[in-house]
C-alpha cells in the first residue's frame, strides 16, 4: 500500500492546503511540498539502490497494482522533486498572481496535489486503465488552474488544452483498449514482458495520441499557448514532466507492438525533425515564456529520438532526458516567473544586462540552459547517453550523424543566445532583484542538477536504470 | 597516485569556496593558493610519479571512467599548465582589483584550470569530455567577463564592413566562441560516441589495442578532428579566438598559453599513436597538416596587420598552433612509413606547446600592463612606453624574440623543431608548394613582433602619465621572460639546437622588422594598401560568421514560423478547423427555425429513412 499511499497523500493534503491558502499561500506551499516527500523517498531509493518496489497482485485485471522500477522511478523521482520544489517556489508567485486577480490562491493548491499526485501515479501504476485515470486526473486539475490563474484570454486556452489533450488521451486510451482486448492488463516494461507481437493499429494509436501530449512536430501547436500561459509555477511542471509522458508511453507500451522494426527509422527522423524544429522556433521568440516552450518541443523531440532509437542505451537516455529536461526546464520557467513577479514582463526585448540584477539568478539560469544543450550537468549524461544509443543505432552510416549534429548545434544556439539576450549587454536597472523563496527554490532546482551529474550520484542513477532497461523482455 | 586528483581538483575546489566569500581579497587568494598547490603537486608527479594508469569506474553503461594516464606527455604538459595557471592567477590578484564581477571571475578561473587539467590527464575520453565542455564553457564566461559591453573593452571600431558591423562587444565574442566550439564538440561527442558503439572501448590504451577501431576508417577520426580543430582555433574556425579578445587580458594569458586552445592541439598529439593504425588515417593526417599550415600563414598576416596590440597576439597564437596542428599532422605522416620516428616527431610538436605557451603568457600579461596603464587598446595611440615602462620593456622584448623564433630564445628551438616535421613531410609527400611557404610565414613572423615592440615602445606619440605596473604584475611575465631563455638553453643542450636553411629566412624577416619599425619608422605605400585592408579586414571572413551566416539562420527560421508554424499548424488547427466546425453549426442552427410545419417535415423524412433501412 505504500506506493499507493504516496501517490493519493499530496491528493489528500491538498483537500487541507485549500483552507490553508486562504490563510497563507506560503503555509500551502509548504505542505504541498512536504507532501511529496513520501513519493520522493521512494523514487529516489530505487533509483539509487536499484531494488524495485512492488505492490498488489497482478491476478487478472487488477486496479490498485503498482511497481517502480528504476526506469519509471527516473519519472516519479523528477515529478515529486520538481513538484516539491515548484510548491515552494509558487508561494510568492501565486500570491502575486492571486493579487493581481483580486482572489486567493485556494483553488491553485487545492488543485496542486491532484496534479502532482495524477503525473507520479501514472508513472507508478501498473494497469494501463490506472494510468489513463491517473493521466486524467492531472490533466483536469491543471485544467482548472489555467482556468483560473492563467493569462492572456485564458479561457479559450483552457479549451484549447482541454480539446488537445483529450485528443492524446483518448487516442493513448483506445489503443490501451486494443491491447486489453489481447489480454495485456498491464504496462508491458513494468511486468518484464517480452514483445506482444505486431499490431499496427494499437502502436498508431498509442504512438499518436502520446505524440499530441508530447506536442512532436506538428501536433505541437496547443503547447506554446498554453505552456506561455498558464500560471508560471505551472508551466515549470508542465513543459517538463507533463509532456514527457508521451515518451514514457511509447517506450514501455507501444513499442511492445511495433509493426516492424523499419518504422522506428521514420520515428528516428522525425524526431530529429521535431529536434531541429522546436529550436528554430525558440530562437526566434520574444516572449521568453513562449520561447521555453518551443524549446520544450526540442527537447521532446531529443526524448523521442531516444525512444524511437530503440536500443536499451536510446530508453536510459530517455529517463535520463526527462529527468535532466525537467529540472532545466523547470529552472528556466521558475526565472521567467521571477522576471514576471519582479519585472512585469517576459519580452526578451526588455531585458538585457540582468546578470547585475541578481547574479543568483543569472547562475541558476545558465544552469537551466547547460541542462538542456547537454554541458556538465546531468544534462552531459542524457546527451552522452543519447548519441552512444543513436551510434549503436547508425554505426558507420556516417551521413545520419550530420542531422544529429545540427539538432545539437541548434540547441546551444538558443541557448547560449537567449543568455546574451537577457543577462548581458549594457544594463538597464540600478536596483536589484529581491530574495525571496522563489529564487531560493529555482537555485537549488540548479544545484540538484549539478549535483547530481557527479558521481557517485550519476553511477547509481545511470547504471540503475542502464541495467534495468537492458534486461527487460523487450528485446527478446 | 590518486595524489593526481588533487593536482587537478584544487583550483576548482578553492574557486567553489570562493562563492561562499563576498570579499574580492578572499576569492582571489583563495583560487590562487589553490592554483599554487596544484603546480606544486604536478611538479612533485612530474618529479616523482611513475607512468602508468590510475582511475575509479563513473557510469559503467557508457565506460566511462574517472581514469588518468601518466606519461611522457601529461606530466610535464600537466607541470606546464598549472605553473602557468598559478602565474597568471597571482598576475589577477592586481589586475583584476577592484573589477565589477569578481565572483564570476573566480570561480571561472579556478574552474577553467581544472578542467584543462582534466584534459591533460585524461585517459578515459568520457573523462576528457568533461574538461573539453568545461574549458568551452569557461572560456565563453570569461570571454564575455565585462558583461556590460563597455567600448573600452570591444574588438575592433564602430564601424560597418558590407553592412556587417566590424565590432565585438565581450557578449558577442563570447557568444561567438562558445557557438563555434558547440559546433566541433558536437561532432567530437559523437566521434567518441562512435568509438564507444563500435570498439567497445574509449580508454585512450583500449583504443590503441582496438581492431574494430582500425576498421572503422577515416571519416570518424576526421569528425574527432573537428574538436581539436575548433578548441584550437584553426583555419576557417580562427575567427572567435581573435574577437575572445574582449576578455581581461589576463584571460587571454589564460587561454591562448595554458587552457581551452591548447587542448585542441594536445589532443591531437595524444590520439595520434592511436589514429596512426586506422585504415586510411593518411588522409585525415593530410587534413591536419594542411589546416594547420593554412591557419599558421592567415593568422600571421592578421597578426601583421592588426591596429590592436592584443589582436596581433591573438594572431600569432592562432599561427603557432598552426604550426602545432602541422607539426603533428607531419608527424602522423611520417610514422605511417616508420612507426620508430613517431615519438620523438611528436615529442617535437610537443616542445612547441611548451616554447610557445612561456613567451605568450608573459606577452599578454605584459601587455596587459600596457593597456591597464595607457588606457587604450589600440596601437598607435601611445607610443615610446620604453622611457616609461623599462622592465615591461625588456620583458616584452625577450618574450617577442623568443615568440618569433629568434635564437637562441626557446621559441626558434621549439619553431624550428616543429617545423622541421612538416618540412620532412612535405619532402616525403612530394609537397612541392610547402617549403617555399613555410619559408614566407618565418620570414614574415618577426615583421609582425618587431612592428607590435617599435610602435609600442621605440616610436610613436609620447605617452603621459604612464608608470611601470605594480610588482605583483610584473614579477610573473618578466619571470616567464627569463625563462625563455633558461628553458631555450636547457632544451639545446637536451634536445638540440636545430640549425638549418630555415634560420636564413628567419633573420632576414628580423632584419627587414628591423629596419621598417625600428630603424627607419613610417614607411608607406599606397600599392599596398587594397592588400592590407583585405589583412586588416582578416580576408572578410567576419562578413560570412556575423552576416551571411546569422541571416541565413534567422531567414530559414523566419521562413519555417511563418509558413509552417502560423500559417499550416496554427492556420489549420485553431483557424481553419474552428472555423468549418463555427460554419457547421452555423448551417445546423439555420434548420432550427421554430415553425412547426417545417419540424414535422423532418420527422416524417426521419421516419421514411428509418424505414428504408429497416426494410433494406
Amino acid at each position: 500500500m505504500i506506493i499507493l499511499a504516496s501517490v493519493l497523500l499530496p491528493m489528500a493534503l491538498s483537500l487541507l492546503a485549500y483552507p490553508l491558502a486562504k490563510r497563507s499561500s506560503y503555509l500551502a506551499g509548504y505542505l504541498s511540498a512536504g507532501a511529496l516527500i513520501p513519493l520522493l523517498a521512494l523514487s529516489a531509493y530505487v533509483v539509487f539502490s536499484g531494488n524495485p518496489l512492488s505492490e498488489g497482485s497482478f491476478h487478472t485485471f487488477d486496479l490498485l497494482a503498482f511497481r517502480i522500477i528504476p526506469f519509471n522511478g527516473v519519472f516519479i523521482f523528477t515529478v515529486a522533486l520538481v513538484g516539491a520544489l515548484v510548491a515552494l517556489y509558487s508561494s510568492p508567485y501565486m500570491e502575486h498572481r492571486a493579487h493581481e486577480l483580486g482572489g486567493d490562491t485556494a483553488i491553485f493548491y487545492l488543485t496542486y496535489g491532484f496534479f502532482v499526485g495524477g503525473l507520479a501515479g501514472a508513472f507508478a501504476a501498473a494497469n494501463l486503465i490506472m494510468v489513463y485515470v491517473f493521466i486524467e486526473v492531472a490533466l483536469i486539475a491543471s485544467l482548472f488552474q489555467i482556468l483560473y490563474y492563467g493569462y492572456g484570454d485564458r479561457v479559450r486556452i483552457t479549451i484549447m488544452y482541454l480539446v488537445w489533450s483529450h485528443v492524446g488521451a483518448l487516442l493513448v486510451l483506445a489503443g490501451f483498449v486494443l491491447l486489453y482486448l489481447k489480454g495485456v492488463y498491464y504496462v508491458p516494461l513494468l511486468i518484464d514482458s517480452g514483445p506482444l507481437g505486431a499490431d499496427s493499429v494499437a502502436f498508431l494509436l498509442i504512438l499518436l495520441g502520446s505524440l499530441v501530449k508530447m506536442a512532436a512536430l506538428g501536433v505541437h501547436m496547443w503547447l506554446p499557448y498554453v505552456h506561455a500561459e498558464a500560471p508560471t509555477p505551472l508551466s515549470a511542471l508542465l513543459s517538463p514532466v507533463l509532456v514527457g509522458i508521451g515518451g514514457y508511453l511509447i517506450a514501455a507500451t507501444a513499442m511492445y507492438v511495433l509493426p516492424e522494426a523499419g518504422w522506428t527509422r521514420w520515428l528516428v527522423y522525425y524526431a530529429i525533425a521535431t529536434a531541429i524544429y522546436g529550436g528554430l522556433m525558440a530562437f526566434l521568440q520574444k516572449d521568453l515564456k513562449r520561447l521555453f516552450a518551443y524549446s520544450t518541443v526540442s527537447q521532446m523531440g531529443y526524448l523521442l529520438l531516444g525512444v524511437a532509437l530503440f536500443n536499451p542505451f536510446g530508453y536510459t537516455a530517455a529517463a535520463l532526458l526527462y529527468l535532466s529536461h525537467g529540472l532545466g526546464k523547470a529552472v528556466l520557467f521558475m526565472t521567467a516567473g521571477y522576471f514576471i513577479m519582479h519585472l512585469h514582463t517576459r519580452d526578451v526585448e526588455k531585458m538585457g544586462g540582468l546578470y547585475g540584477w541578481r547574479p543568483e539568478l543569472a547562475g541558476a539560469a545558465v544552469v537551466g540552459f547547460l541542462n538542456l544543450a547537454g554541458i556538465l550537468s546531468v544534462g552531459m549524461i542524457s546527451e552522452i547517453t543519447l548519441t552512444v544509443s543513436f551510434a549503436k543505432y547508425f554505426g558507420t552510416e556516417y551521413l545520419a550523424y550530420i542531422p544529429y549534429a545540427v539538432v545539437l548545434l541548434v540547441t546551444g544556439i538558443y541557448a547560449f543566445n537567449t543568455i546574451r539576450v537577457v543577462f548581458f549587454g549594457p544594463p538597464r536597472r540600478e536596483d536589484k532583484g529581491p530574495v525571496d523563496l522563489a529564487l531560493v527554490a529555482l537555485v537549488v532546482t540548479a544545484l540538484i542538477s549539478l549535483l547530481l551529474f557527479l558521481p557517485p550520484l550519476s553511477t547509481s542513477l545511470v547504471d540503475n536504470v542502464y541495467n534495468t532497461v537492458v534486461g527487460a523482455g523487450l528485446w527478446r | 597516485m590518486e595524489v593526481v586528483l588533487l593536482a587537478i581538483f584544487f583550483p576548482l575546489i578553492t574557486s567553489i569556496l570562493s562563492l561562499f566569500s563576498a570579499s574580492e581579497k578572499f576569492k582571489a587568494w583563495a583560487v590562487t593558493a589553490g592554483t599554487f598547490i596544484s603546480a606544486l603537486i604536478a611538479t612533485y608527479l612530474f618529479l616523482n610519479a611513475s607512468p602508468g594508469l590510475y582511475g575509479w569506474d563513473w557510469i559503467t553503461a557508457i565506460g566511462a571512467r574517472i581514469e588518468v594516464r601518466l606519461d611522457n606527455f601529461s606530466l610535464p604538459m600537466g607541470m606546464l599548465v598549472a605553473w602557468l595557471v598559478a602565474a597568471i592567477s597571482l598576475y589577477s590578484v592586481k589586475y583584476m582589483e577592484g573589477d565589477y564581477r569578481p565572483g564570476w571571475y573566480w570561480f571561472f578561473f579556478g574552474f577553467f584550470a581544472s578542467s584543462m587539467l582534466i584534459i591533460v590527464y585524461a585517459e578515459n575520453l568520457w573523462f576528457l569530455l568533461v574538461g573539453w565542455e568545461g574549458v568551452g564553457l569557461a572560456s565563453w564566461a570569461l570571454i564575455g567577463h565585462w558583461y556590460r559591453d563597455e567600448f573600452e573593452y570591444w574588438v575592433g571600431r564602430e564601424e560597418r564592413v558590407a553592412g556587417v558591423p566590424y565590432w565585438w562587444t565581450p557578449s558577442k565574442a563570447g557568444l561567438r566562441a562558445i557557438l563555434t566550439v558547440r559546433f566541433g564538440d558536437a561532432f567530437f561527442l559523437v566521434a567518441i560516441a562512435l568509438f564507444y558503439a563500435l570498439a567497445g572501448t574509449v580508454s585512450l590504451t583500449g583504443l590503441k589495442a582496438s581492431e574494430a577501431l582500425r576498421a572503422l576508417g577515416v571519416v570518424p577520426l576526421l569528425f574527432f578532428a573537428l574538436g581539436p580543430l575548433t578548441k584550437s582555433a584553426q583555419f576557417p574556425f580562427h575567427e572567435w579566438l581573435l574577437t575572445a579578445m574582449t576578455g581581461p587580458t589576463s584571460v587571454s594569458a589564460l587561454i591562448h598559453a595554458a587552457t581551452m586552445v591548447k587542448a585542441g592541439v594536445y589532443v591531437l598529439i595524444v590520439t595520434t599513436p592511436i589514429f596512426l593504425l586506422v585504415r586510411g588515417a593518411e588522409l585525415y593526417f593530410l587534413v591536419v597538416m594542411s589546416l594547420g599550415v593554412v591557419t599558421a600563414l592567415a593568422a600571421t598576416l592578421i597578426a601583421l596587420t592588426a591596429m590592436e596590440f592584443k589582436l596581433v597576439l591573438a594572431g600569432s597564437t592562432a599561427a603557432n598552433l598552426g604550426i602545432i596542428a602541422a607539426a603533428t599532422g607531419a608527424a602522423g605522416l611520417l610514422g605511417l612509413h616508420d612507426e620508430h620516428l613517431l615519438s620523438t616527431l611528436l615529442f617535437f610538436a610537443f616542445l612547441h606547446i611548451v616554447g610557445h605557451a612561456v613567451s605568450k603568457a608573459s606577452l599578454f600579461m605584459g601587455f596587459g600592463a600596457v593597456i591597464h596603464e595607457a588606457g587604450t587598446r589600440f596601437i598607435g595611440e601611445v607610443g615610446r612606453l620604453w622611457r616609461h615602462m623599462k622592465i615591461t620593456g625588456v620583458a616584452m622584448a625577450l618574450s617577442m624574440l623568443s615568440l618569433v623564433g629568434i635564437p637562441p630564445f626557446v621559441g626558434y628551438i621549439t619553431k624550428d623543431l616543429a617545423l622541421e616535421n612538416v618540412f620532412e613531410a612535405g619532402h616525403a609527400y612530394h609537397i612541392e608548394l610547402l617549403a617555399p611557404v613555410l619559408y614566407l610565414l618565418l620570414f614574415i613572423t618577426p615583421i609582425y613582433g618587431l612592428r607590435l615592440l617599435g610602435l609600442t615602445f621605440v616610436h610613436g606619440k609620447e605617452a603621459e602619465e604612464v608608470h611601470e605596473a605594480p610588482a605583483l604584475m610584473w614579477i610573473p611575465y618578466t619571470a616567464l621572460a627569463i625563462a625563455t631563455i633558461v628553458l631555450g638553453a636547457y632544451f639545446a643542450v637536451a634536445v638540440k639546437f636545430p640549425l638549418t636553411e630555415a634560420l636564413v629566412s628567419v633573420l632576414a624577416g628580423f632584419l627587414t622588422g628591423f629596419i621598417l619599425y625600428i630603424w627607419l619608422p613610417g614607411f608607406r605605400s599606397e600599392v599596398l594598401s587594397p592588400l592590407w585592408n583585405f589583412l586588416y579586414r582578416r580576408f572578410y571572413l567576419p562578413v560570412l560568421y556575423d552576416g551571411v551566416l546569422p541571416l541565413l539562420y534567422t531567414g530559414f527560421a523566419k521562413f519555417i514560423y511563418v509558413v509552417f508554424d502560423k500559417g499550416l499548424f496554427d492556420g489549420l488547427y485553431h483557424n481553419v478547423l474552428p472555423g468549418a466546425f463555427d460554419a457547421l453549426s452555423r448551417l445546423a442552427r439555420r434548420l432550427i427555425t421554430g415553425d412547426i410545419n417545417i419540424y414535422v417535415l423532418y420527422g416524417m423524412v426521419g421516419i421514411l429513412i428509418t424505414l428504408l433501412l429497416l426494410l433494406l
